[in-house]
């Protein structure tokens, strides 16, 4: 395994200098999509199934999305300037990762960090996965506020893509179409398992929401329209944005009333609290990533009213 | 632990919330929003001093918050600041509604970070403060605004990196995030070393702190006026106040004999090049902006003085306020060149004369705001750069001493170039817009407050 561990961290290095040198945007996405597989394969070699997960669906394939729905929107481009090797930087760069190097070599290799103490409260935490206990449980205001992040950068973006939506191509025949139809109940059900099975094993929201919110991608691929609604419905996308992070942090002030401390459950009801938690902020982040590569187009148009004044 | 420490994170980012849901009173919602957190950030200076786990997890396994003096003192000046700029904001119809979600997104944001005591949840606050901070600079409609807020996220993600990447080596090392128990376990060694310079390097980058500065100039010269008064007073605040945490606590127990000349040199430079490049930019914003360079450079020059000086902590509140005296110098200041930029449509120095001497509340506020800038007596600024030059004296940093002078002397000449300009018989070359005349009592009372804060500032060294 040695060998193939050596060939994935020369590959990792070759397609991060691939990506960030091609002159061409768009093969410098993909190979950066490559980049992010072959990531997600080498925290598979680390035995940490949750970050590879979480980095083949959400750094290779949402991350990739987003980078190729930017691509579709811009003018075509390709950079022919000729690029000056800079010493001063090479030098700062190649100082740094010597000094990395020096320090992980000096960090205790059989360091646990916390996994000892993580294991001993696994009883209280409601459910078995040492990894969703921390997420979820141990260390839940950490998650609330990552729900908060997604939530404003899809403001952010909401600020600035004023009246842009997307625009889509006409596409021939139905195979996307029939494609979707056939995907759209797997990817449901995929997701589905992944948010199920983090209760026990890697998996959980943030996994399975990234899967949600592809076969959502894919659906506003094939269907050719962002994500319409009528006034109603709006809101429910609104609710759909926040709900995550509002019942999370609504479930940690009852938590703060009971005397458990704010973030906390009773260990009694914990289990059904998380899972409660889980499925909430699976969708919030599903609808988040779906909303932010297919746009949203409101009744009443963003912040477009204010700008004209101005 | 009270309800009013969550509330100071969650009830901005419910009136956020609240606005984006219901997108026609935004702005509403938004000030509801701002005047709760106000008012619950003052309340929070009456409650005592302790720490918690949340969670009911006790540590290393739980996220401690702490709210101790420093803690309480960060929260305070954020409410003082952020209720006058969100009322001035409240007040400014050409900013869009998104204004107020990024704003109070932030405003949590910095809360949820002076309560953590934990190095991981405050990288996570970090990104949501960084996110909301840079979209308010591209929300602009300025010509550049989408350039400048891209190199600003791009310095402050790089930023972000950093720190996690010292995160990484600290929980590596110890197996704890806990920055109290992180203190006390500090050995020396390399790895501490590296730590310590990427937090710095990247907390550095967020601070604007010389050489890294450049993007705050561009970014603040396109943003509108509240958002560069939030930056300048308190953004770039939060990041300085997590490197007095790692030098003064967490990395405290290091051998750090040469950082003094470190960070007095580098705070020197920013207060030479931000004054000079601030007396001869040809655009009113810009100036302002300049004027922040240089000021940061006060504050590593605090940071480097206190460093040497661990055997009295109790001087550190020294920084407190030299952070309290620029937070609310340089909001007014903001605010005032917004009025003036608003009212004449441009913010050319060359032609600003007739615009200034007809806006006399809001020159009389620039100036009052300059003279505490500039450290001139009775103002919160005399007290912040006496306690600076009394420790350089006790440090017998001679050298100090007269980069501080020269400092103070440059910064009197860049507000006087402006102040210079409304006593010139400039005639009136194009016509004005109207500005609500609240505004220009809300800038003065601003700018009274960075004076007559100099008053009770004992309360600041223990007295």
């Amino acid at each position: 395994m040695l060998v193939f561990d050596g060939l994935l961290a020369l590959l990792i290095l070759g397609l991060a200098w691939r990506a960030t040198s091609s002159r061409d945007l768009f093969e410098s996405i993909v190979v950066f999509i490559a980049l992010g597989l072959m990531i997600a394969l080498a925290w598979v070699r680390l035995s940490a199934p949750d970050a590879a997960l979480a980095e083949a669906a959400i750094g290779s394939g949402l991350a990739g999305a987003l980078l190729l729905a930017t691509w579709s929107r811009i003018e075509p481009q390709t950079d022919d300037r000729v690029r000056a090797f800079s010493w001063s930087w090479a030098l700062v760069f190649s100082g740094l990762a010597v000094g990395l190097l020096l320090a992980f070599a000096q960090i205790p290799a059989d360091g646990q960090g916390m996994m000892d103490e993580v294991q001993a409260h696994i009883p209280q935490a409601g459910v078995a996965h040492p990894v969703t206990a921390v997420l979820l449980n141990f260390r839940a205001w950490d998650t609330a506020l990552e729900l908060a992040v997604l939530a404003w950068a899809w403001f952010a973006q909401q600020a600035l893509n004023r009246d842009h939506t997307p625009r889509y191509q006409a596409l021939d025949g139905e195979v996307l179409q029939t494609f979707a139809k056939w995907l759209t109940p797997l990817v449901l059900l995929v997701g589905a398992y992944l948010l199920w099975r983090g209760a026990t094993e890697p998996g959980g929201a943030f996994q399975a929401g990234a899967v949600l919110a592809a076969g959502l991608v894919i659906y506003s691929l094939a269907y050719q329209h962002p994500w319409r609604a009528g006034r109603l419905n709006d809101w429910v996308w609104r609710l759909s944005w926040v709900g995550g992070f509002w019942l999370f942090v609504m479930i940690g002030l009852v938590g703060l009333a009971m005397g458990v401390g704010f973030m906390g459950y009773p260990p009694a009801q914990a289990g059904g609290l998380i899972l409660l938690i889980e499925i909430c902020a699976t969708l919030s982040i599903a609808f988040l990533l779906a909303a932010m590569f297919s746009g949203h187009r409101d009744t009443e148009t963003l912040a477009s009213k204010s700008n004209k004044e101005s | 632990m009270s309800w009013m420490l969550p509330a100071l994170v969650l009830w901005p980012l419910l009136a956020a919330t609240l606005g984006v849901l219901h997108q026609k009173h935004a702005r509403h919602w938004g000030l509801v929003g701002a005047l709760g957190t106000a008012v619950l950030g003052v309340a929070v200076m009456g409650l005592e001093t302790s720490s918690w786990t949340l969670g009911g997890w006790a540590l290393p396994l739980g996220i401690g918050w702490r709210l101790d003096q420093l803690a309480q003192w960060m929260l305070l000046i954020g409410a003082i600041v952020g209720l006058f700029v969100s009322v001035y904001a409240w007040l400014d119809h050409t900013l869009p509604r998104a204004f107020w979600w990024l704003w109070l997104g932030a405003w949590g944001a910095m809360n949820a970070l002076f309560l953590s005591a934990d190095v991981f949840n405050i990288y996570v606050t970090l990104e949501l403060l960084g996110i909301s901070a840079v979209a308010l600079v591209a929300i602009s409609n300025k010509a550049g605004a989408t350039q400048a807020a891209m190199r600003y996220l791009l310095v402050s993600l790089l930023g972000s990196m950093l720190f996690l990447l010292g995160v990484a080596l600290l929980y590596g090392e110890y197996a704890s995030l806990d920055m109290v128990y992180l203190a006390q376990q500090m050995q020396s060694g390399p790895v501490m070393f590296l730590a310590l310079a990427a937090m710095t390097v990247g907390l550095m980058a967020k601070t604007a702190l010389f050489p890294l500065h450049a993007w705050l100039p561009l970014a603040h010269g396109r943003a509108h006026a509240a958002v560069s008064a939030i930056l300048s007073a308190l953004v770039i605040k939060a990041s300085f106040y997590l490197l007095i945490r790692l030098w003064l606590e967490v990395f405290a127990p290091l051998d750090l004999s040469l950082a003094f000349w470190f960070w007095a040199l580098l705070g020197s430079l920013a207060v030479l090049w931000g004054a000079t490049q601030a007396l001869v930019t040809p655009s009113l914003k810009q100036l302002v902006a300049w004027s922040t360079v240089a000021q940061v450079g006060y504050l590593a020059i605090g940071l480097a003085l206190m460093i040497d000086a661990q055997a009295q902590f109790s001087w550190a509140w020294g920084l407190v306020g030299l952070i309290l005296a620029h937070a609310l110098a340089k909001s007014a200041m903001f605010l005032a060149v917004g009025n003036i930029q608003q009212r004449a449509g441009h913010d050319n120095l060359q032609q600003l004369g007739y615009v200034l001497r007809t806006e006399r509340k809001t020159l009389f506020a620039f100036g009052l705001a300059g003279v505490s800038l500039a450290g001139l007596p009775i103002s919160a600024g005399f007290l912040a750069k006496w306690w600076l030059l009394e420790l350089s004296f006790d440090h017998q940093a001679w050298w100090l001493f007269g980069v501080l002078i020269l400092g103070s002397l440059m910064t009197a000449g860049y507000v006087l170039r402006v102040l210079n300009l409304a006593l010139t018989n400039q005639a009136q070359t194009q016509s004005l817009q109207a500005i609500p005349a609240g505004r220009e009592w809300l800038v003065l009372i601003l700018a009274s407050l960075a004076i007559v804060s100099g008053l009770s500032a004992q309360s600041l060294w223990g007295g």
